[in-house]
Formats: C-alpha cells, structure tokens, sequence
C-alpha cells in the first residue's frame, strides 16, 4: 500500500495547525479581560491622594471595550469609595501592542462616594483630555500584560 | 522458488517445506537444510566441493559449520527425501563432496513472485518526486515548529530588560531597555524598594519596574512597582501594582 499520501496529509495538516498558532499569536491583544490590585499615590498641591483599587479592563475586541476602577481613595482630610466604569469605542489598532480608543461615556455606581475632581488626578494619568485614551499592552510573560498610557506604564494586569 | 523434484516431491524453497502433492503431508526443514537443498537443485548436476557448500550455506549467512555439521545436514536431507519417495538424490563425491544425481528429474516449478527481504536491501518505498514532496514538507514544519518553540521559550520582551539577580529567585523587569551598568543600578534601586515595602520575591514570581524621569528633572516622576506572584502552577495569579506620581511642589 502507498503509504505518501497518508504521510503527506498528516504533515500537510501539521503545518497548517502550526500556522494558525502563529497567526494567532500575531493576531494582537483583544479580546482581552485583565485585573490588576493597584496602590496609586498622586501627589498633588493639596496633599497625596491615595487610591487603594481594583483595576478592570476588558476589551471585547479592537474596537470596543472598558475599564472599571473599584475601591478606596484617601486623602488628607477624607477616605471615599470611588467605583466608576469607562466606556471604550471607535478602537483603532496603532502598531502591535498599542490601541487609541474613544472615551464614550464615564459613569459612576450609586455607591461613589468619590467626587470626579479627586478621580480625576488618578484618572488623567491615562488620558491627557479625557476624549480619547491610549493602551499600549505589553505581554510580558505568560499572562501578564504591562499596561501603559502615554505617559508611564500604570499597572501590571493578569488575563482571566 | 519451488522445485519438483523426481516428478514426486515439491519443494518450497520460500518457507523450506518438503511436501508430496498426492498427500498432505508436509516435512518443514530446517534452514541450513533448505538452503543445502535449494544449492544443489541449482546447482545443475556440477560437482559441489565441501568447502563451497560450507561457504555458500553457512558462512554467507554469518553462520560457522564444520565438516561433521555439512555431513549431518546432508544425511537430514537424505532422510526426508527418502521418507517422501526420493533416494540417492544427493551422491558423494568422496574426498571431494557432494553433487546432485543427475539421473533424477528436477524441474522448477514456479519463481516467487518477491525475492525475500533480505536479498533487496534498497527497497524503494515512493518514487522521487513524493520523496521530495515529504522532505519538502518536514522541513518546513521543522522550521515553523523551531520557531514556534524559540518563541515560546524566549522570554526577552522588547523594550523590557530582564535583571538577573543571584540573590533572588525571582524574575525581575525593568521597563526600558538599558545597558549592564545601569542594569546594576536599577536592580540596586529596586532591592531597596522591595525592601521598604517588605516583599520577598520568591521562586516564579515576577517583579516589574518602570521609573519615568527625565535627567534634568527628577524631582517629577512616575514611578510603578509591579509585585505578581505566582500560584501552585507555577504561573502568576495576580498583580499588587504602586504606582506613584511624584510632584515636588516646593520647586
């Protein structure tokens, strides 16, 4: 019996199983869900802000996504609970690991206690006007991405 | 090959079986025997030394026989013949050897269809073209799989720069791509922060850097120390990540 068809279709098959791998792992970040525990410190005119947060970003595909900031902030004269959700749109991808966004809409839960002038300090650290947001996502190892806005990478996040 | 030998006898050299067609039965010989037989049915009725059949028998084969041994097979092989019909196939040729008695009738019967195995060591199994094919096909999924495997093994991200510390067990990054030197410094500065904030870094964990200041001012800086550990599997759970924008506003 010839056997060259049976082995040419098995490394026929082969090679087409390890090309979809590497056109997946060339294939970009999203969609992605990514938690990270953060402790962010802003010193201000008025004293250090701190925010004690879990950070949240999920991004359903290229286009669209979010980002959910959930915990304590505490300031000189006050501690507050700040929850507030970042509604992404109209994502363009820049080069492999960098994505621009528009911020659609910012909405707090009926629990914050945070007033937007205070998330604002941390908030403006990953976008300069609040209109558009860049993410570049840096995979690291394994499943860790390093996520940095234009100014300085913000946190350390693992997949879910 | 099968033989018929004296109008009565076949013999299968293939699987060395002495059989009588007008019966079932069946003599299997043993195989020096049958290569002793197959010998002297081709042999034509030439005289034999002893000498030749102990090298064509034995010593092809990688077998050593003695003279006693050749004596023996010879008069196994008279036996069964005998048994089956057939005498004085083979005669003496005192001092000589052996040769066939050219006064009994053999005639060849049929040729196998394949020679054995052993006589076609080089037995092709594609043609060219299809051995190409195969080669050209491994050799590309062995290239893809290298680099499928060196992707998965490198751990070098770009624009990160792995520290290597022997004191810690821990992988440890820097978010910039610098040189040793410097790699000593950061790595000094960031043992100090470990330190303030009293974290041991153990085997599989994971510590990321990243201090963003420029050299005429350092007074303003954004600094991020990222601490992840790692779980049973040996990959990282979570991340406890500080972050601080430093302001100095008595500049």
């Amino acid at each position: 019996m010839n056997k060259f068809w049976p082995i040419a279709g098995i490394l026929g098959a082969l090679m087409l199983i390890s090309l979809l791998v590497i056109q997946s792992l060339n294939a970009g970040i999203p969609p992605l869900k990514c938690k990270a525990f953060s402790r962010a410190t802003i010193d201000t005119e008025n004293g250090a802000l701190i925010f004690s947060l879990v950070e949240n970003l999920q991004l359903y595909n290229k286009v669209e996504g979010m980002l959910e900031y959930e915990g304590y902030v505490k300031s000189p004269d006050s501690n507050t609970y700040l929850e507030r959700t970042i509604y992404l749109s109209q994502g363009e991808q820049v080069d492999t690991e960098t994505y621009t966004f528009k911020i659609s809409k910012i909405t707090s839960s009926p629990l914050n206690r945070t007033t937007d002038e205070t998330f604002q300090q941390m908030w403006l650290e990953n976008t300069s006007d609040n209109q558009s947001i860049t993410l570049n996502l840096k995979k690291v190892k394994g499943n860790m991405l390093i996520v940095s806005s234009t100014y300085s990478p913000q946190y350390t996040c693992v997949k879910y | 090959m099968k033989y018929l030998i004296d109008r009565l006898i076949i013999f299968n050299s293939d699987d060395g079986t002495l059989q009588l067609p007008s019966s079932e039965d069946v003599i299997k010989l043993a195989l020096p025997a049958a290569r002793l037989l197959e010998t002297f049915l081709s042999s034509e009725g030439k005289e034999l030394t002893r000498e030749y059949l102990l090298e064509t028998v034995w010593d092809n084969h990688g077998l050593h026989a003695s003279g006693s041994n050749l004596n023996q097979y010879v008069s196994i092989l008279r036996r069964n013949l005998a048994l089956l019909g057939c005498h004085e196939l083979i005669v003496t040729l005192p001092k000589v050897g052996f040769k066939l008695n050219a006064a009994i009738h053999v005639e060849v019967m049929e040729v196998s269809a394949a020679p054995p195995a052993s006589s076609q060591p080089h037995r092709r199994r594609f043609s060219p073209l299809q051995n190409r094919i195969i080669l050209s096909l491994l050799t590309v999924f062995l290239i893809i799989a290298a680099v499928l495997g060196y992707a998965y093994y490198n751990d070098t991200v770009e624009g990160v720069t792995k520290l290597q510390t022997s004191d810690s067990l821990c992988d440890i990054h820097y978010v910039h791509n610098i040189s040793e030197e410097e790699s000593r410094l950061v790595l000094s500065k960031i043992m100090q922060v470990m330190k303030q904030k009293k974290i041991v870094c153990k085997k599989n964990d994971v510590v990321i850097y990243s201090n963003e200041a420029s050299i005429s001012n350092k007074d303003d800086t954004r600094e991020l120390f990222s601490y992840c550990h790692a779980g049973k599997s040996q990959e990282v759970v979570s991340c406890d990540n500080f972050y601080h924008y430093k302001w100095n506003k008595n500049r």
